[in-house]
């Protein structure tokens, strides 16, 4: 008897980041984001935009979630958070606050399956990041106001 | 520290009893022998201290109308006198007993502090349901988070089902075991088996409007209050999504182990012409298939587009998956031709809604490259073995005849 294929976890996961990225809007900035059509990094890994906020997961599957938003996006939403402070640093702790909205809504949702490591933030001058072998990352553009950002989630095995 | 599920069921035990017999009622109620007890005590300590003033204030009262009746002023001072005395002597006793039904009515408070405290912090969801199935205002927080219930109190279970299960088949089970769970002549223990809410889908719509699919587990016993109209029913629901998850998985992975040997078998089997070809063709497809969901869309005519474009690159693919055959590529590729068509059926469509799709193209084309992989080995295996059998053999015709000796 042939049995139905249906990988749930997968998608219950990737669910879970893209909810927690929305989460954020709605309530830090109080302005909805939409989520874009998802797609595969396939020939390249996925571009980053100026500020990424990255997660790095560990257990039943290892793997990174990159959170990933241009310098323009990330000032409005200070901006939108009544801040004025628009400074490299500052814009490095608001993409490290998403990261660790990421990872504190991954903590508390896969805590048997997954240990998940301290956040950090990168910008465009650092290295490229080295994504699990194999493993082809799934890009999640993240639409607000007019801006693009991208939630890129890369699980391996 | 938070209570754990064993003094759970300590608290659960307070409650359960058949809702026949005087002697089990008392002996298994709801609520809880502390918060019960304690509130009784307050109110008889409370009447004993009414009685206990009024008592003497009205004999004193009635005996100093007498006087006045038949012997004047100077005889109802008299009386008066011997009334403050022993109001006098009162007095201590009064104090006493205001004392201690003070100190039960801290007791009591103390109690529901910790009953809330014990319900505020149970990662269970907890919840009474009366004879008429209505939820009581008693409850944990967990069970309204569990639920997304605001306010449980005085509404219909089977409504508050209804709005969380999938079908209503489960929905009149779990009606009738409720109903079942009430008569006097059930088993509680024989009947347990048959809840059909002992794991459960269950569907939220959040905010947005999405909907996000939960595994509930629910467990009912029957509790006995103080007076026949407290009884009712104690439930639990716990989340048990994440372990349905890992137990579908391993299930998943076990599959996946037993379609390894049918893939091997498969790609021995086939022409080996024909095979490069169909992954060739495979993965120019997802490719493809990527790119069209890769690319920008504004509107829902042109998310519906992307569908249907996607659609048509799987549908060749299977086509050709079906001929060779491949079952496990077309099992896959049926499992994706699904989901793709369930999206199809729809009116609107949002972003989230491609996440099944991707996640299986991405699960085709990891399939795709295990085929191509296996397959090089094999056809690596069988040029050494060629190889090997062509050595052999020149090996054979270099190998002079053996000499015979001549016969003379």
């Amino acid at each position: 008897m042939s049995r139905e294929y249906r990988p749930v976890s997968s998608e219950y996961q990737l669910g879970v980041f893209v909810d927690s990225v929305m989460h954020y809007f709605e309530n830090a900035v109080q302005q909805p984001a939409a989520c874009g059509i998802p797609h595969l990094a396939v020939r390249a890994s996925p571009q980053l935009a100026d500020y990424t906020g990255v997660v790095r997961i560990c257990g039943q599957r290892d793997g990174m979630v990159v959170f990933t938003a241009p310098r323009s996006m990330l000032c409005v939403m200070l901006m939108c958070m009544q801040d004025t402070d628009l400074s490299h640093e500052h814009l490095c702790e608001l993409v490290g606050k998403i990261a660790d909205t990421l990872s504190g809504d991954a903590e508390r949702i896969f805590r048997f399956q997954y240990s998940i490591s301290v956040r950090s933030t990168v910008n465009e001058r650092d290295a490229p990041l080295v994504y699990p072998p194999h493993a082809r990352p799934i890009v999640i553009p993240i639409a607000w106001r007019s801006y693009q950002a991208r939630l890129v989630v890369c699980l391996a095995g | 520290m938070k209570p754990q599920p064993q003094d759970w069921n300590a608290l659960a035990d307070l409650g359960s009893a058949s809702a026949t017999g005087s002697a089990r009622r008392s002996e298994r109620s709801w609520p809880p022998a502390g918060t019960g007890a304690a509130s009784g005590a307050v109110a008889a300590a409370a009447a004993a201290h009414r009685t206990l003033l009024a008592m003497p204030l009205a004999a004193i009262a009635l005996f100093g109308c007498g006087l006045l009746a038949a012997h004047g002023g100077a005889a109802l001072r008299g009386a008066l006198a011997g009334g403050a005395v022993v109001l006098a002597l009162l007095l201590p006793l009064t104090l006493y007993a205001q004392r201690q039904a003070r100190e039960r009515i801290n007791d009591a408070a103390a109690a529901r502090r910790q009953l809330a405290n014990i319900l505020g912090s149970l990662h269970e969801g907890l919840f009474l349901i009366g004879r008429d199935l209505r939820l009581s205002a008693t409850g944990s927080a967990s069970m309204r988070e569990m639920l997304r219930l605001g306010t449980p109190a005085g509404r219909r279970f089977e409504d508050v089902l209804r709005a969380l299960l999938l079908d209503e088949e489960t929905l009149a089970a779990a009606v009738t075991f409720l109903q079942l769970l009430w008569a006097d002549q059930a088993d509680e223990q024989a009947i347990e088996p048959l809840n059909p809410l002992s794991q459960v889908e269950v569907s939220f719509t959040n905010s947005r409007g999405a909907s996000e699919r939960r595994f509930l587990s629910f467990s009912f016993r029957r509790v006995a209050g103080s007076r026949p109209t407290d009884d009712g029913i104690l439930g639990m629901v716990t989340d048990v999504t994440e372990r349905v998850l890992l137990v579908r998985e391993l299930e998943q992975a076990q599959a996946d182990a037993d379609s390894q040997a049918d893939l091997l078998l498969e790609l021995v089997r086939a022409d080996p012409v024909a095979l490069v070809a169909f992954l060739d063709d495979a993965d120019d497809a997802f490719r493809k298939s990527n790119a069209i969901l890769s690319a920008s869309a504004i509107g829902q005519p042109q998310l519906h587009r992307k569908l249907m474009g996607v659609l048509q690159q799987m549908d060749a693919i299977t086509a050709e998956a079906q001929a060779l055959p491949f079952a496990s590529f077309t099992q896959r590729l049926l499992g994706i031709d699904t989901v793709l068509s369930g999206l199809c059926a729809r009116t609107s469509l949002i972003g989230n809604d491609f996440l099944p799709a991707v996640v299986r193209l991405d699960e085709l084309m990891s399939h795709a490259a295990t085929m191509r992989s296996i397959h090089q080995h094999i056809v690596l295996l069988r040029a050494a073995s060629a190889a090997l059998a062509a050595l052999d053999e020149r090996a054979a015709s270099r190998t002079p005849a053996p000499v015979t000796p001549a016969v003379t």
